[in-house]
């Protein structure tokens, strides 16, 4: 009789986990509140106007003010050069991977798809990646800027959380739109010659 | 009185080598848990992190096993070596031993030399398919050492956990092999290593599954059938893979306590066949 009732309550406690496993938890895990992280910067330029041949410096802080982030990224691009070469020399830098440099004509993913759209780059631009990045975590990403030509030297700065699960996971939230589709905040500094 | 003095002096010399020969396995056994803890971790360490520097504590933990279990092969043969009547009956333990750990220690070098001509390699490479081999076969030696040293001699009862340490590092390893066989994390510039999705869905959905199956019949024979020997290693290993697979993952902190209850079928198998 003992040895029936542990055959018994083997199965039993057998088949509640079987079911668990198949019909439930899965179910339960999708129902899951998704993470979302919330990427912000504030950058600041040290001159709005300069001589050329002169240097200027863009700090910029990024936090990411929401849930934990797989991935952070602050992307600064320069649609008034062709290459990057010695015009822009990264000052300032604290975030975990080494800077990505991507140049006119690489694949690149475009409007917040992590990569399943793609275009090309239409200008150069330096990638700041961490990874992961934990809430309220603040990294540090400055560059000195040289222009080699007189004119308004523009720069696209903007911030990407991964997974991009809301429409808070990138920032700016709106304006002007950059090669890849996604918003971007533009520090302009004039170059006098 | 000749005789027995010479008897006694020729047991205390067998004893203290197979002991040696032993502890040697023991080392063998750990070492190759080390790495094969190591190498979970450092999978979720590159998912997760995408380090890109090769001093990581997952590679620290694996080099310390590789080393650990070289040292255990080394005293394996010197515990051998001087085993007289009874040395046929660990050569088999050695001999896979030195096989295994001569493939482990020779893919260091084939996998810097990789490397340096191919970049970043992915999960499986001629490089790590030969590690996870020499891993795989290191474990089975020590596993086979144990194990005779246990059925050959009158241990202590509690010396018998010792197939625990001996059985896990084997399923891990094979573990690892099935992997890399199986997991799509193996396509880079240069070459495609990846396995095509349907073979791979196969090997998985079978050999899982018989692996599984295949270390718990293991333990539970090499332990004469005893109770809780299966539920501790079920448990050991699902410890061992929520510590370097989930717990790094922040995100998926949350799926510990479901997949906890994975222990549930090892405790119910345990108590049917005892």
């Amino acid at each position: 009789m003992n040895k029936f009732l542990i055959y018994l309550s083997g199965f039993v406690i057998l088949f509640l986990y079987f079911i668990l496993t198949i019909f439930i938890l899965p179910g339960e895990f999708l129902l899951a509140e998704q993470l979302i992280p919330e990427p912000f910067f504030q950058a600041t330029l040290s001159n709005s106007e300069i001589i050329l041949g002169d240097s200027f410096r863009l700090d910029i802080v990024s936090v990411n003010n929401g849930d934990y982030a797989d991935i952070h990224i602050v992307s600064v691009a320069f649609p008034d050069l062709v290459e990057i070469d010695d015009v822009v020399k990264i000052a300032t830098y604290d975030f975990s991977l080494s800077p990505s440099y991507i140049s006119i004509g690489e694949k690149i993913g475009s409007k917040y798809s992590g990569g399943v759209e793609t275009t090309f780059a239409q200008y150069p631009s330096i990638e700041a990646m961490s990874r992961p990045l934990k809430s309220n975590i603040e990294t540090h990403f400055d560059i000195v800027v040289t222009p080699n030509t007189s004119g308004i030297f523009n720069i696209y700065v903007k911030s990407i959380g991964i997974p991009h699960s809301s429409n808070v996971s990138h920032y700016p939230y709106s304006g002007i739109l950059d090669h890849q589709n996604e918003y971007v905040q533009v520090y302009s500094v004039t170059v006098n010659p | 009185m000749t005789n027995l003095t010479s008897n006694l002096t020729e047991n205390f010399l067998k004893t203290r080598s197979e002991i040696i020969f032993l502890v040697g396995s023991i080392l063998t056994s750990f070492g190759i848990l080390l790495v094969t803890v190591g190498g979970s971790w450092d999978i979720t360490n590159h998912l997760l992190s995408n380090p890109e520097t090769f001093f990581s504590p997952p590679h620290a933990l694996m080099y310390s096993g590789v080393a650990i279990s070289l040292t255990g092969v080394v005293l394996s043969f010197i515990g051998w070596k001087n085993l007289q009547k009874s040395s046929d009956s660990y050569f088999l333990s050695l001999k896979i031993q030195l096989i295994g750990i001569g493939l482990l220690t020779g893919a260091g070098p084939l996998d810097f030399i990789w490397h340096s001509y191919f970049g970043l390699d992915g999960l499986l490479s001629p490089p790590h398919f030969t590690l996870i081999i020499g891993m795989f076969l290191c474990s089975i030696g020590g596993m086979i050492g144990i194990s005779r040293y246990l059925k050959f001699n009158n241990s202590e009862p509690v010396l018998k956990y010792l197939l625990i340490l001996a059985v896990i590092p084997v399923w891990l390893s094979a573990s690892g092999i099935i992997s890399s066989l199986s997991l799509p994390f193996s396509s880079t510039d240069f070459f495609e290593f990846n396995p095509e999705p349907t073979i791979a869905f196969i090997i998985a959905s079978l050999a899982y599954p018989f692996l599984i199956s295949l270390s718990l019949t293991l333990i539970f024979k090499l332990s004469n059938y005893q109770f809780g020997f299966m539920s501790i290693l079920g448990g050991l290993f699902l410890l061992i893979y929520s510590s370097t697979a989930i717990i790094p993952n922040f995100a998926m902190f949350d799926t510990i306590q479901f997949y906890s209850l994975n222990l549930i079928p090892f405790i119910v198998a345990d108590i049917f066949l005892n």
